[in-house]
């Protein structure tokens, strides 16, 4: 599919699953590894490995009243997201593809892998300001050539202030993007077959732990 | 015929109870698997109080995820830990500190590696669960004492390779080597098909 931008992860997909690696490091190996077959090939199979050996890890007494805890949090969780929002899974394509193009086109993209991504499909979530709630650009779920990609469009960017994405996978695990250049722009972000579906995306300054807005799926 | 009550419903059909949002399934889904998420969030971070943040951010993940679960990927049980050890790697690695290298451990390695009792109920996990260990354990006990002993802390107990070599007084090379040999033993003895990551470890692993 997609053709690596970097070098093969090889032996160090290992430390990529166990979650031993961080910071750029870890950015840059998962970034390969959504957008290289191959490699994607080699952590998906040891990923599976790794969750099978998971059932045999001793239990332990949580603490008193734990389950009372949760299925309070549980219910104040269902009671803030209305219904409909929670299980909005697929939008109208031809409507996303053309809101899609229509941010894109008057931008002069700066896009990561291929043109025609502009033609994806699929789901869409509104950017919204961390601070206020403002909309700031989209983040659409689609396909090129059968091959999933996430694109990230942001018209309400400081033109001097660089970002990096955070995505929250379905499985409770996360990625990073690399950082991109400053300003407005749209940014493609190839996915790899089979991975989690994007529960969320949190974007933020290169540099910063501090997340500027967020789009969310569920 | 008589319905099933939620606490007799196998676990994948509790997993499609969370995802309609059905309480008496989220009530079951919460009780039947605490003891293994808390098991779990202990494990990696070796402090019962980040254990219990972690193992309710755990819980809340696979809730909001329920509708993405897949039974052809794997067991509830797998699903489910797999998110927690990833809150709770996540959680140490916010901490900016690394968990004491203690009497948990060794907790862990006896647990797992130790005896034939050691998956005993003492947690009230259902029998699927405990069988389910039982067989994961079974393969463990199947690989060479120091690369079981190195896939246990690195699964189990969120160990990085140079964490694995310093406690078992080992160079950083023959920790990683260890680990990922017994990962690779483990997966073709599941069937899987060998990779380009097995490929390129049979050179090296003799010595291991």
């Amino acid at each position: 599919m997609t053709e690596a931008r970097d070098e093969h992860v090889g032996d160090d997909v290992v430390e990529l699953v166990l979650g031993s690696v961080d910071g750029d490091r870890r950015a840059r190996m998962a970034a390969h590894v959504l957008g290289c077959a191959a490699c994607r090939q080699a952590y998906d199979e040891l990923a599976a490995t790794v969750a099978d050996l998971l059932p045999a890890v001793p239990g332990a007494q949580p603490p008193l009243g734990f389950d009372e805890r949760v299925l309070a949090r549980l219910a104040d969780d269902a009671s803030r997201r209305p219904r409909q929002a929670r299980h909005r899974r697929t939008w109208t394509l031809v409507a996303a593809a053309a809101a899609l193009v229509a941010l894109l086109v008057p931008l002069g993209i700066w896009v990561a892998t291929r043109e025609d991504a502009t033609t994806a499909s699929g789901d869409v979530a509104t950017l919204r300001l961390t601070r206020d709630g403002t909309a700031v650009g989209t983040v659409s779920l689609g396909d090129v050539e059968g091959s999933p990609v996430m694109v990230v469009a942001i018209v309400g960017a400081p033109a001097d202030v660089s970002y990096y994405c955070r995505i929250n996978f379905a499985d409770g695990s996360t990625s990073e993007s690399p950082s991109w250049p400053s300003g407005n722009g749209a940014w493609i972000v190839p996915l790899g077959a089979g991975v989690a579906p994007v529960v969320s995306v949190d974007v933020l300054p290169d540099g910063t732990e501090k997340v500027w807005s967020a789009a969310s799926f569920t | 015929m008589p319905v099933p009550h939620h606490a007799e419903l196998a676990d994948d059909a509790l997993v499609a109870g969370l995802a309609v949002e059905d309480a008496d399934a989220a009530t079951a889904f919460v009780r039947r698997f605490q003891a293994k998420v808390f098991g779990m969030a202990v494990s990696v971070t070796r402090d019962p109080v980040l254990a219990d943040d972690v193992a309710q951010e755990a819980f809340l993940r696979a809730w909001r995820s329920a509708s993405t679960y897949d039974t052809v990927r794997g067991s509830v049980t797998a699903w489910l830990l797999t998110i927690t050890r990833n809150v709770a790697i996540d959680a140490v690695r916010a901490r900016r500190s690394t968990p004491a290298l203690d009497d948990e451990l060794d907790r862990l390695l006896q647990s797992t590696l130790g005896g034939a009792d050691s998956h005993a109920d003492v947690t009230g996990e259902a029998a699927a669960t405990r069988a389910e260990a039982a067989r994961v354990v079974a393969r463990l006990r199947t690989l060479p004492e120091a690369q079981a002993r190195a896939v246990v802390l690195a699964v189990f107990g969120g160990c990085t390779a140079e964490e694995i070599g310093t406690r078992e007084g080992i160079p950083l090379g023959t920790a990683k080597t260890r680990i990922r040999t017994g990962l690779r033993r483990l997966r073709q003895a599941e069937g899987l098909t060998a990779t380009s990551l097995a490929e390129t470890e049979d050179g090296r692993d003799r010595g291991a």
